[in-house]
């Protein structure tokens, strides 16, 4: 994993944002964004489940765009509000 | 099949030359390189033009400032491998006994900014922000730092051997030493990566004229370095997740060693591709001069330095000499020619006999060794 400070052109979302393989069950790699902590909290070996965030502003926004990600497995439902910032 | 050499170089400064056409950059260094193998133009049989960004028929833009010709005009874009592919294809040609003489060049001219990622702006992954180049090393750094116990000091270390190096290279983009204390205090950019640990933009030119071994013999070429052999591979990216593994480049190198009849330890100097600090440190692995997983401590033991057991980057490497991509693969080959020469000055690699370089691109890997 990463945390990527400075924004890519074309990226639609704000920095930092974290960046990791992400290794499925099933052995599947994913290279795939991180949310739901700070840059900082995250280590190599967090359990984490998938979800959707928007990037370019909230998901009711004509431009946003929705993409997976993944948060950790230990996160309440009701703590995934401000996902993706 | 026949033997290759490389008779002639010619290289520009590295640097930022906005009043500079790319197409006279280009020029420069191959009149330079056919002026150093003292052969005329007239015996080039063809020319392998390697580029990335600079457009179409940017080969054939070039000759029309060098002279009428009217040979075939191969364009190579490999990313930043093309050069060195363009010199890969050259040898097979010359070896099938195509051609006597070749000229091969690699040219470009950057934007600035960071390194620009290869997909279209439009593509779904632009816009996630995963294809962002030094992220790719900083996934490989932050699982190596796990893995293996090394520092993010010891990948920052690659940059002030680099810079070291890159002071006794007039060429050199950063002609200049740095501290590693001012190497990690420099802004980061993807996590362990800070900003000195990433080659810079460049505009540069580099060409060498290649010959077979009877043109050799018949025209007395005093100065003739040997490709012993060189080998092309892509990626194998067994799930398609996009992302860069070195894989290749120990895959690569095998078979060259292999096709060279030699191995890691009869080398006197590698010039590797340095995109970022991690990328070097991890070749030192891949490349078997050190084990797997020791490359932290082997950057640290100053092996890799000039004077060291084997130095890696002489040139400076594309942290410090800079990396104009369609020409870094070409500007590698002719540091390893000039330090085979015994012409390196300052910078020269002591009795250096046999010295190899892996050039790579997305999602490529190209390496060559040389004697002389």
């Amino acid at each position: 994993m990463t945390v990527i400070h400075q924004t890519p052109p074309g990226y639609r979302g704000g920095v930092p944002y974290v960046l990791a393989l992400v290794v499925m069950d099933n052995d599947l790699n994913v290279l795939t964004h991180l949310v739901g902590k700070t840059p900082d909290a995250w280590k190599l070996g967090d359990k984490v489940v998938p979800c959707r965030i928007a990037l370019g502003g909230s998901s009711t926004e004509a431009d946003a765009v929705e993409i997976h990600a993944f948060r950790p497995a230990d996160m309440q439902e009701d703590q995934k509000q401000d996902q993706g910032s | 099949m026949t033997k290759a050499f490389i008779i002639g170089t010619g290289i520009t400064p590295f640097g930022r030359f906005p009043g500079s056409a790319v197409e006279h950059l280009a020029a420069n260094a191959i009149v330079d390189a056919v002026v150093d193998a003292d052969i005329h133009w007239r015996d080039v049989q063809c020319l392998y033009a390697a580029h990335v960004h600079q457009g179409v028929a940017a080969g054939q833009r070039v000759i029309k400032e060098i002279g009428p010709s009217g040979i075939p005009v191969v364009n190579v874009e490999n990313c930043s491998a093309a050069a060195s592919t363009a010199l890969h294809e050259a040898r097979l040609a010359i070896a099938a006994g195509e051609y006597d003489v070749v000229v091969v060049a690699g040219f470009e001219k950057m934007q600035h900014g960071i390194l620009l990622n290869v997909h279209p702006l439009e593509s779904p992954e632009v816009a996630m922000g995963t294809t962002v180049l030094p992220m790719r090393f900083a996934l490989m750094a932050s699982e190596h730092i796990e893995k293996y116990g090394t520092t993010p000091e010891q990948f920052g270390m690659v940059t002030v051997k680099n810079r070291a190096h890159a002071s006794l290279n007039p060429k050199a983009q950063y002609p200049s030493s740095i501290t590693l204390e001012e190497v990690m205090a420099s802004r980061m950019i993807s996590d362990p990566i800070t900003k000195l640990q990433c080659s810079p933009t460049t505009d540069g030119a580099a060409a060498v004229v290649m010959c077979s071994e009877a043109f050799l013999k018949r025209n007395g070429a005093r100065r003739g370095v040997r490709i012993v052999a060189s080998g092309l591979v892509s990626d194998i990216d067994e799930q398609g997740s996009n992302v860069f593994s070195l894989e290749m480049v120990g895959r690569n190198v095998r078979s060259v060693y292999e096709k060279a009849g030699l191995g890691p330890e009869n080398l006197d100097l590698v010039e590797t591709h340095d995109c970022f600090s991690v990328a070097e440190l991890l070749a030192y692995e891949k490349l078997g001069l050190c084990e797997e997983g020791a490359g932290g401590a082997f950057i640290e033991s100053g092996a890799t330095r000039l004077g060291g057991r084997i130095p890696v980057n002489v040139s400076g490497g594309l942290i410090g000499k800079g990396h104009p991509l369609g020409a870094t693969g070409l500007a590698q080959i002719i540091e390893v020619v000039t330090q085979l020469r015994g012409e390196a000055g300052h910078r020269q690699v002591d009795k250096a006999r046999i010295g190899l370089t892996s050039n790579m691109g997305m999602w490529s890997s190209c390496i060559h060794v040389l004697s002389n």
